[in-house]
């Protein structure tokens, strides 16, 4: 079933792709443009001291929170049962 | 790390040039810029479907990332970071110009007032835009990063801030919202021979994987 499911999204995945309707901009001259543009607001700007209390919030993965967690668990009862 | 490696100038990792930055150099910013400018462009269009908009937004990511580049702790890309503004960015912005933000009401009205005519004049990837369009904006997030930018779900997550398991519940209900486009919209089987063909076998695929 999973074998499957998965087939049926990447179809849709596909589909999507190639039908996809966004389009930017080829032409270099408007990145080189634009460049200049954010580069201009950048000249006013300043880079903010870094705050310690300011940190971005850290979300574990499943995949990692488990092997972390009951493998050190495990290692920690092995080690005490020996 | 990647610093004591005999490096050309001109290919720096993302991490040496925000370092240079951070010791002052901001010509080192406009190679930064350079680099994800198109990147952040496309994800923006994604989201405003309006190039001045999506530039606005580009110019506004890009600030603010400057700005808080001290808070940049390199443990993801600098592109997730940026694309992880971005899309804050145009979050807010949506919110304020009410500019085709929709959530599940929205979708049903929008799809009840849709004449009926008018559709059958589009093609398949129009109205699965359009779907895409409708979805509410975290489903719509996770299935562009998703689908469009080739991104995992761990990096999905960063960008949302948001768990690794909401990011991928957050695909699926998308996903799941277009099935229903390929199951309930039977009067779009007879008009297009492609479009058919790609119904009937995309319904296939779906029924099999629901029983």
């Amino acid at each position: 079933m999973t074998q499957k499911r998965f087939y049926a999204d990447v179809l849709l995945k596909q589909t999507l792709k190639k039908e996809d309707r966004v389009r930017i901009p080829t032409d270099e001259s408007f990145y080189e443009a634009m460049n200049n543009k954010i580069m201009m607001a950048i000249e006013s700007s300043e880079v903010a001291p870094g705050n310690k209390w300011e940190k971005p919030w850290v979300f574990l993965e499943p995949g990692i929170e488990l092997n972390e967690g009951v493998g050190n668990l495990r290692s920690r009862l092995s080690s005490k049962s020996k | 790390m990647g610093r004591e490696m005999d490096q050309e100038p001109s290919v720096r990792t993302d991490q040496q040039l925000i370092e240079d930055v951070r010791n002052g150099d901001r010509s080192s910013y406009s190679e930064l810029v350079k680099r994800h400018q198109k990147g952040l462009l496309r994800l923006s269009m994604r989201f405003m479907k309006d190039l001045d908009l999506s530039q606005d937004i580009v110019q506004e990511a890009f600030i603010k990332a400057y700005e808080k580049l001290n808070l940049f702790e390199g443990r993801s890309s600098f592109k997730s970071w940026l694309f992880q503004i971005a899309v804050n960015v145009a979050r807010n912005k949506l919110r304020e110009n009410r500019y085709h933000f929709s959530d599940i009401d929205d979708v049903e009205i929008g799809v009840n007032a849709t004449a009926e005519s008018s559709l059958i004049d589009h093609a398949v990837g129009n109205i699965l835009q359009k779907e895409v369009d409708q979805l509410p904006f975290k489903q719509k997030t996770a299935l562009v990063l998703r689908v469009y930018e080739d991104l995992s779900f761990a990096e999905i997550a960063e960008i949302m801030q948001c768990p690794y398991d909401t990011a991928k519940a957050n695909y699926r209900h998308a996903l799941l919202k277009l099935k229903e486009v390929f199951q309930t919209r039977a009067d779009l089987h007879t008009w297009a021979p492609e479009a058919n063909g790609m119904f009937n076998e995309m319904n296939a695929k779906f029924a099999e994987a629901a029983e």
